[in-house]
């Protein structure tokens, strides 16, 4: 009976110390999850700051850029309204987050339903490029045409410059066809987890853009050589060369 | 001799400022120089430069200065917009 009394009393001893161990290692666990949920929030909170930022500097790029048409201007500017509201209310919502998973969730919501750096800031500037060479096209279209009436009224112009003419027309042309009609299409990507496929939907229109801006250069490069030779006929050549001037005589008649 | 050089100078240096003005007023805002920011392609503008200056006396040739000028200035906001289209996207996109 003793014994039994002692190993009772030793029992309770040992259960009192197991309780007075695992009750500061339940506080430590739990503050450590406070401590994760915490810097959890902090860190997507920063994030959505970030996406925040860009997105009010895209704002005042639309706001700005001189050529984009009203029609893209105004689906730019709702799309990055929308998605300014969309993550200041996402913002809140992190903060309210009791777990760490809810906080990774939106932290891969903050990333797929908006898609801020890999497709929002290409839609802005890409649909600006597309508009600036649209604006390009018609400048150089309208100083082809005052060339080939300049050309035209000093006889038609040498086989140079008739190539130049021509080229120039042709560059033009070739922009045109490689920029128009994109933005409708670049404007209609969407955002999604799959990252890869808005880079391949992108990139076609990167491609198109970039070449029809070599095509552009080279337009301004012809145009520029026939200004200046217009420019040397001014003081001679060309005024006094109507069929001196011209090695290949004009088809042109006038 | 010498100061009608310099008269000469100084009256394509003040046609050519007319000229660049002319084109800044024209399409682009941008305060970027009209001239002489571009790529490769445009190794020739000075010579360009010059010619067109040569020319402002006449209205239309005026009106192509400002016209290229413009282009001069589309072309150096389209180098900005496509450059800033294909930067790498950060944090996760």
């Amino acid at each position: 009976m003793k014994s039994f009394m002692r190993l009772g009393a030793v029992t309770a001893v040992a259960a009192l110390a197991a309780a007075a161990g695992t009750l500061p290692a339940n506080a430590q666990a739990a503050q450590a999850a406070d401590k994760g949920l915490s810097a959890a929030q902090s860190l997507v909170t920063a994030r959505i700051n970030g996406r925040l930022e860009t997105l009010n500097a895209l704002a005042l790029a639309v706001n700005n850029a001189a050529h984009l048409t009203s029609s893209d201007r105004s689906t730019l500017s709702a799309l990055i309204k929308g998605d300014i509201s969309g993550l200041t209310t996402l913002r809140g919502k992190v903060a309210a987050e009791t777990t760490v998973a809810a906080v990774r969730t939106d932290g891969t919501a903050m990333v797929d339903d908006y898609r801020v750096y890999l497709l929002v800031a290409p839609k802005v500037h890409l649909a600006n490029a597309f508009d600036v060479e649209s604006a390009a096209q018609s400048a150089l279209q309208k100083v082809h045409d005052d060339v080939a009436a300049k050309l035209s009224a000093a006889g038609g112009g040498t086989s140079d410059e008739k190539s130049l003419l021509a080229d120039l027309e042709s560059q033009i042309q070739a922009a045109q066809q490689l920029s128009s009609g994109h933005v409708p299409t670049l404007l209609a990507i969407q955002p999604g987890p799959n990252a890869d496929a808005i880079r391949s939907a992108l990139a076609p229109l990167v491609t198109d853009a970039r070449t029809a801006r070599k095509d552009l250069v080279q337009a301004r490069s012809d145009a520029k050589k026939l200004r200046a030779d217009l420019g040397l006929g001014k003081h001679g050549k060309k005024q006094g060369s109507g069929s001196q001037g011209s090695d290949a005589p004009s088809t042109q008649g006038s | 001799m010498r100061r009608a050089a310099g008269t000469a100078v100084a009256c394509a240096a003040a046609l050519l400022s007319a000229a660049l003005l002319a084109g800044c007023r024209g399409h682009e805002a941008a305060a970027r120089p009209a001239v002489g920011v571009e790529t490769s392609a445009t190794a020739g503008a000075p010579a360009n430069g010059a010619a067109g200056a040569g020319g402002a006396s006449d209205p239309s040739d005026a009106g192509l200065d400002s016209d290229l000028n413009a282009v001069d200035g589309q072309l150096s906001g389209l180098d900005s917009a496509l450059a800033q289209a294909t930067q790498s996207p950060s944090d996760g996109g």
